[in-house]
């Protein structure tokens, strides 16, 4: 009897999870379309999203702590449980970053500059590799997640090069101060976004293996 | 079972040791007091036949740990006691064995110590003056011995105990081991205990009574998946809690899907907001729906509640729809209106401004002329326009045309004769290689067909340009080409030149005429007729337009 509660709860643990993972994945998909369009309006929707997954973390968190006093649970169901604690902190912060640049969108005509194709690709592979982590946790694929994991290096590459294009353009005058510093908070974002999105994808691998990667580093 | 069998055969156990010891007990106490009492008898005739003889004497010689002797007077008074002192013993006339001893020579009785522990046994025996001696002996009474026997019978318990486990269980296994090796898929075939038959035989009509059921489930199960997997739209039935219960091969193919995903959350498959938004909407109203884009199609998704007659809700069922037709058919509709107007009110304006200046004499005499003339070729042009309109919205509307011999030969000399002035002035030369060929097919749309697609070459040509026209007859019908070597149609805009109102020309310059019309005409005349319409055509080079009729024009 206890058993059968508990696997609902863990049921219901899962599909909260991938509500939150859809709700980030609109929120980064939505924040990428109206800074490649410079959607005012779009952008001021992303701000709704992170409320919403603000709210499901909350959520998530209570119904954790739920299951972690009534049931104790022990193994791969406290695995489960604590990746899952672990997890929603990462997507409400993914969440919170595509809303800080929304509000950023706001302020600046974005798709103008010309920067565009570099932030262009920076937001398509931030958005791939939220998916994709997220799919991982869906599918309980670790080898999904692994690559999310190895993906990041694109991204991180991506920053540098805006953050060098940015610099150049410092450096020659083509660029106005409030451009070049909000350009480089957008792909500083970015750049957080999919550190986020790799630590989703550790925990994703630490609920499925048991082993967690930072764990063998320390 | 074990535990039921070991109690009930430590219960009989118990119960038959004690009966057996109570049965014993009492048994062998009566037969050892008989003994006891021949034996008391034997010494205390012994003793009154000594007393007899030797008088008060014998007693002082008298000693003995068993036996007690008494000598008792006729009229009860105690001459002698072994044990007590006479002179303090109350008269003994009261007593049985006295009693019966004066009356009958001899007597006896047995009599319970105040604390039950101990029994006395008398017996008195009357000598020849009328006194009476008696002999007592005292031994334990039965309940004291069975208080003694109490620690064996413990002992003799604890033993049983034990028995009983180990014969309990041997009985219990022996007993459920062929239950054990029941076949309860073939309960009949088993050979048990027959006290077990009628539960097989009712065992054997439940398991056929369900696989009955089973194979009614399973056939309906077939049905329902054949059903729905033929149909185009797709199909998700969700449980109460948003579990895939079924999911057609439309569905899945849309949301990319495999069969391990029946019995998951729904969100498994797809996580978009919109989804979440519409299973919670359908929670709320009992319908919801939404339009989709996925793989460049677009999918209406309609979600409505299931509930059972009581109003319980037993699930969601979820229909997609293909709405990519209707929701291009709706944008052509909208482009078309627009294109209509704007079509119309060109030369209307034109028309309009020109009339205004001329009423109001604001125009040179000498250009009087160019005016009127400018409104009377947009009035033309209006008509042109018109006329095409209304020719397609017939090919719309009609579904049935009559249909007759048609002879190509007549059709294209007829069209070469319409356009023959209009081919001049533009020095177009038109050339002919038609054989006499006939299909059954429309007329008036064979017509509409040739003089639309030679009226196209003549006007997108330039000056010294050539049209051909041939006809022929080929396998499956009458193939008619119409080639020219005019400027071409640019490869981006071949796939819409078909469309009403389009124009490769998008600046909408008139300075060709034409309505924007004539190709989509020939597309839906061809279509009327089952005929296919090939083009050909690189820019700067020329056209070729190719349509096969087949024999039987449909």
């Amino acid at each position: 009897m206890m058993r059968i509660r508990f696997n609902e709860q863990l049921e219901d643990l899962n599909r909260e999870l991938i509500m939150m993972g859809g709700l980030c994945e609109s929120a980064i998909d939505t924040c990428v379309d109206a800074l490649l369009k410079g959607d005012v309006s779009l952008a001021k929707e992303v701000s709704g999203r992170e409320k919403e997954i603000d709210e499901k973390e909350s959520e998530i968190t209570a119904l954790c702590m739920k299951m972690l006093l009534h049931q104790q649970p022990v193994a791969s169901d406290l695995r489960q449980i604590s990746a899952a604690l672990k997890m929603v902190t990462d997507l409400e912060r993914i969440g919170d970053q595509a809303d800080d640049i929304g509000e950023m969108i706001c302020y600046t005509a974005t798709h103008r500059i010309e920067e565009y194709e570099l932030i262009r690709r920076m937001g398509e592979a931030t958005k791939k590799m939220v998916r994709e982590a997220i799919d991982a946790f869906v599918g309980q694929n670790a080898d999904l997640a692994a690559a999310v994991i190895r993906y990041d290096d694109k991204v991180d590459e991506l920053f540098v090069s805006i953050k060098r294009s940015v610099i150049e353009a410092i450096d020659k005058k083509t660029i106005e101060g409030e451009y070049a510093s909000d350009i480089l908070m957008i792909a500083k974002y970015f750049e957080r976004i999919g550190d986020h999105a790799v630590n989703v994808a550790e925990w994703v691998e630490y609920s499925i293996t048991g082993h967690h990667r930072k764990e063998e580093e320390l | 079972m074990n535990k039921t069998i070991f109690r009930s055969v430590l219960l009989a156990c118990c119960i038959v040791m004690m009966f057996s010891l109570a049965v014993t007990l009492l048994f062998l106490n009566s037969y050892f007091i008989d003994i006891e009492f021949d034996n008391l008898r034997a010494q205390a005739e012994f003793t009154a036949q000594a007393v007899d003889k030797v008088g008060l004497e014998y007693f002082e010689s008298f000693s003995s740990d068993i036996y007690r002797i008494t000598w008792i007077e006729a009229d009860g008074n105690v001459i002698f006691d072994s044990d007590a002192d006479e002179a303090a013993m109350e008269n003994h006339l009261d007593r049985d064995e006295i009693r019966e001893a004066l009356a009958y020579g001899h007597g006896q009785d047995r009599r319970l110590s105040d604390t039950l522990s101990r029994e006395t046994l008398y017996s008195a025996v009357r000598i020849s003056d009328g006194s009476v001696v008696r002999l007592s002996v005292t031994q334990a009474s039965v309940l004291r011995i069975t208080l003694g026997v109490i620690p064996y019978m413990l002992a003799v318990l604890v033993l049983a105990l034990v028995l009983c486990m180990f014969i309990s269980r041997r009985i219990s296994r022996r007993i459920i081991d062929p239950l054990n090796r029941l076949d309860l898929d073939r309960p009949l075939e088993n050979e048990t205990y027959e006290e077990l038959s009628p539960l097989l035989v009712r065992i054997d009509n439940q398991n056929r009574q369900i696989e009955k059921q089973i194979d009614t489930i399973r056939t309906r199960q077939k049905e329902f998946d054949s059903i729905t997997d033929n149909m185009r739209e797709g199909m998700i039935i969700l449980n109460k809690a948003d579990l895939v219960v079924s999911m057609n091969t439309s569905a899945m193919k849309l949301f990319g899907g495999s069969p391990s995903v029946i019995g998951k959350n729904i969100l498994v498959l797809d996580r978009s907001v919109e989804l979440m938004g519409a299973l919670e909407e359908v929670k709320k109203k009992g319908r919801s729906e939404y339009f989709f884009e996925r793989n460049g199609f677009v999918n209406r998704l309609i979600a409505n509640l299931i509930q059972d007659d009581n109003g319980r809700t037993l699930g969601t069922c979820i229909l997609i729809v293909d709405e990519t037709e209707k929701v291009l058919s709706e944008g052509m509709r909208k482009e078309f209106s627009a294109n209509v107007s704007h079509e119309l009110k060109t030369p209307l304006h034109s028309i309009l401004a020109s009339s205004e200046l001329l009423m109001n004499n604001l125009v040179k005499e000498s250009d009087k002329m160019g005016f009127i003339g400018r409104i009377h070729s947009e009035a033309e042009h209006l008509v042109t326009l018109i006329e095409d309109i209304i020719r397609l919205s017939q090919l719309d509307e009609t579904k049935e045309f009559p249909k007759e011999d048609v002879s190509m030969k007549e059709v294209v000399t007829s069209v070469t004769e319409a356009l023959g002035g209009y081919a001049r002035d533009r020095g177009v030369a038109i050339e002919c290689d038609v054989q006499d060929v006939s299909f059954t097919g429309v007329q008036r749309l064979v017509y509409e067909i040739v003089f639309n697609l030679v009226d196209n070459a003549i006007r997108y040509n330039r000056e010294g340009g050539h049209v051909w026209i041939a006809a022929s007859a080929v396998d499956d019908g009458v193939r008619l080409v119409v080639r020219d070597d005019g400027i071409g149609i640019p490869k981006e805009h071949q796939a819409r030149i078909f469309e009403r109102f389009y124009r490769v020309d998008t600046s909408h310059s008139r300075s060709t005429g034409g309505t924007g019309l004539g190709l989509s005409i020939v597309k839906h005349a061809a279509m009327v007729m089952h005929s296919t319409v090939e083009l050909e055509s690189s820019e700067g080079k020329g056209s070729v337009f190719t349509l096969t009729f087949p024999k039987q024009g449909g």
